[in-house]
């Protein structure tokens, strides 16, 4: 299946709350118009220049209803079009594919994309989460996204050693870029000598999955604002061009979601359409980053991959000798990724704007040395949905 | 990028206000998740069978997302089945609706059926089992005395050896 755009669309603004565990200063539209205030000041524009808003949050973390409207002050969508998009974890980036194909169609030439979490407000992430369950037959089971059934299937790959190994070292590596990010939430300072103490210490939460393994729960928003090609170059020195996206869906309940029915994971099919589609035979050659949607270090070395459709061992060989590292062949999440930063509506924009940040050598301390050219960026969300975006600095694919 | 709201509010404007939700919820099953729990009253379960592909689907659903056609043909599974992957729980994480902690550690086993071929059920396994717990191992249902035709008229699942 191919899939043409009616015109090409860049990013021209990106703006960004620091994330943090709590957020007690500000409510959330204020939270809301610190990142909208820094996208517009990004981009260079004012808020008349925007055509449409799109905003999205997971509800039940909040528990507030329609909150796009009650935000109108914080977000200056008073008196304009506007969309509300929530896909659980997957919304940031969905938010982002939407202002995409709204451009793109020609129906507006300017959107803006706001997503957030303050997920200090209802205090149980994980009692949300389960919230997502059958409440007739699941829900007295589910326990959020902690699961350990991705550990268990590596452990019997690869043997008990190296894939505890390999797992820990995806996450202190994750810390060690999160260290240089002075908007990543946790910071914990680990060195590689400490992987042992923390297989054997990290509090454990569900089987194999220990509390360093996991993601955080964070406060935080994040505003994207993209434009025509005709709009982008007028207003904006670097834009960011989104090339392509896809968006596959998954098996119908959690049980069959944690363990796979199908031959591939949703991971895998969405690489293998889009890269297909697009004309990319090796994607770990092709790409000079990878903005990963890792919620927990164990799914983060069983996606890597399915995302760069690699086979048997390939992903965890690349773990263990440094290829996913800052200076390595594909640096994979400079931002720190998920593990460090989570405010989930948020999070999944926070994909393709570090990648953009990366390519425009706006990221400050992570910065990679290399020239970003080809980005990727991946959303994730309960029942295994992925979302994956391809982004690049040149418009000339 | 990223601005700091530079405005200092001073500490007693900066109120956070607990509130705790209590919600009452009644959930229809539908004629398809309907026959299913009635199974459950009677020992029994239910999936239904896939016209075009055949798989069968536990819990059913009255359409196969797969081939996207009608699945209304209802075949009876297990009662046992094997452990595909499983979960301890040592983090007691609370019911979203009631706010009740469970005690841990407490186990989620996934569940091949037999007679099912690839779908997978998930249930709780008897805490005492928890320790032999493994991938592969076989395991049969424990009934609650009393059954309402509700989830919980099944307890768990204890391994069968």
């Amino acid at each position: 299946m191919t899939k043409k755009k009616n015109r090409n669309v860049g990013i021209i603004g990106i703006g960004m709350t620091e994330i943090s565990s709590h957020k007690e200063n500000q409510n959330q539209p204020e939270m809301i118009n610190e990142a909208v205030r820094a996208a517009i000041a990004d981009a260079g524009i004012t808020l008349s220049d925007i055509d449409c808003v799109v905003h999205g949050n997971m509800e039940l973390f909040e528990m507030i209803h329609q909150p796009d409207l009650w935000h109108m002050i914080g977000t200056g969508a008073l008196g304009k079009p506007g969309f509300r998009i929530t896909t659980g974890g997957t919304t940031g980036m969905t938010l982002v594919a939407a202002a995409d194909n709204l451009v793109a169609s020609g129906m507006y030439d300017v959107v803006m994309a706001i997503g957030f979490n303050k997920l200090q407000e209802a205090g149980s992430t994980t009692g949300g989460i389960t919230n997502m369950a059958d409440p007739l037959w699941y829900r007295h089971l589910q326990t959020g996204a902690l699961t350990s059934t991705s550990a268990n299937l590596s452990i019997e790959e690869f043997g008990e050693a190296r894939a505890r190994k390999a797992a820990m070292k995806h996450r202190i590596m994750m810390d060690k870029h999160a260290s240089l990010n002075e908007r990543a939430h946790r910071r914990f300072g680990l060195e590689y000598d400490q992987m042992e103490d923390l297989m054997k210490n990290s509090p454990p939460l569900i089987g194999e999955l220990r509390l360093i393994h996991m993601c955080s729960q964070s406060d935080g928003a994040c505003v994207m604002i993209l434009a025509s090609e005709k709009k982008a170059k007028k207003i904006c020195k670097k834009p960011v061009w989104i090339r392509d996206h896809i968006a596959v869906h998954r098996e119908e309940t959690a049980s069959n979601a944690y363990f796979p029915i199908l031959s591939e994971t949703s991971q895998r099919v969405a690489a293998r359409k889009l890269f297909t589609r697009n004309g990319i035979d090796n994607p770990v050659e092709y790409f000079d980053v990878f903005e990963m949607y890792d919620p927990s270090a164990w799914w983060g070395i069983e996606w890597l991959r399915d995302f760069f459709l690699l086979e048997g061992d390939e992903a965890i060989k690349m773990v263990e000798e440094g290829d996913w590292d800052l200076d390595g062949k594909v640096p994979v999440n400079p931002s720190g990724g998920v593990t460090a930063s989570n405010p989930i509506s948020a999070t999944a924009m926070l994909k393709p704007a570090e990648v953009a940040l990366q390519m425009r050598g706006d990221a400050g301390r992570h910065q990679l040395k290399r020239e970003v050219r080809h980005g990727l960026a991946s959303g994730f969300g309960g029942v295994m949905w992925t979302e994956l975006m391809i982004l690049e600095k040149d418009l000339n694919w | 990028m990223m601005t700091k709201d530079k405005r200092n509010a001073p500490a007693e404007e900066l109120i956070s206000i607990q509130v705790v939700n209590a919600i009452d919820c009644a959930f229809p099953t539908g004629s398809i998740m309907g026959k299913w729990f009635r199974g459950l009253k009677e020992k029994k379960f239910y999936a239904t069978r896939c016209p075009s592909c055949g798989r069968t689907m536990t819990p059913p659903r009255g359409c196969c997302a797969l081939c996207v056609v009608r699945s209304e043909e209802f075949v009876e599974v297990g009662p046992k089945g094997t452990v595909e992957n499983y979960d301890i729980a040592y983090y007691a994480s609370p019911d979203p609706l009631t706010g009740k902690v469970r005690s841990t550690p407490y186990a989620a086993v996934f569940v091949r059926m037999d007679g099912s071929d690839r779908d997978i059920f998930t249930h709780a396994i008897r805490d005492e089992d928890i320790p032999r717990l493994k991938r592969g191992v076989r395991v049969r249902p424990v009934w609650n005395e009393v059954r309402t035709g509700s989830i919980e008229d099944m307890l768990y699942f204890e391994i069968d050896a």
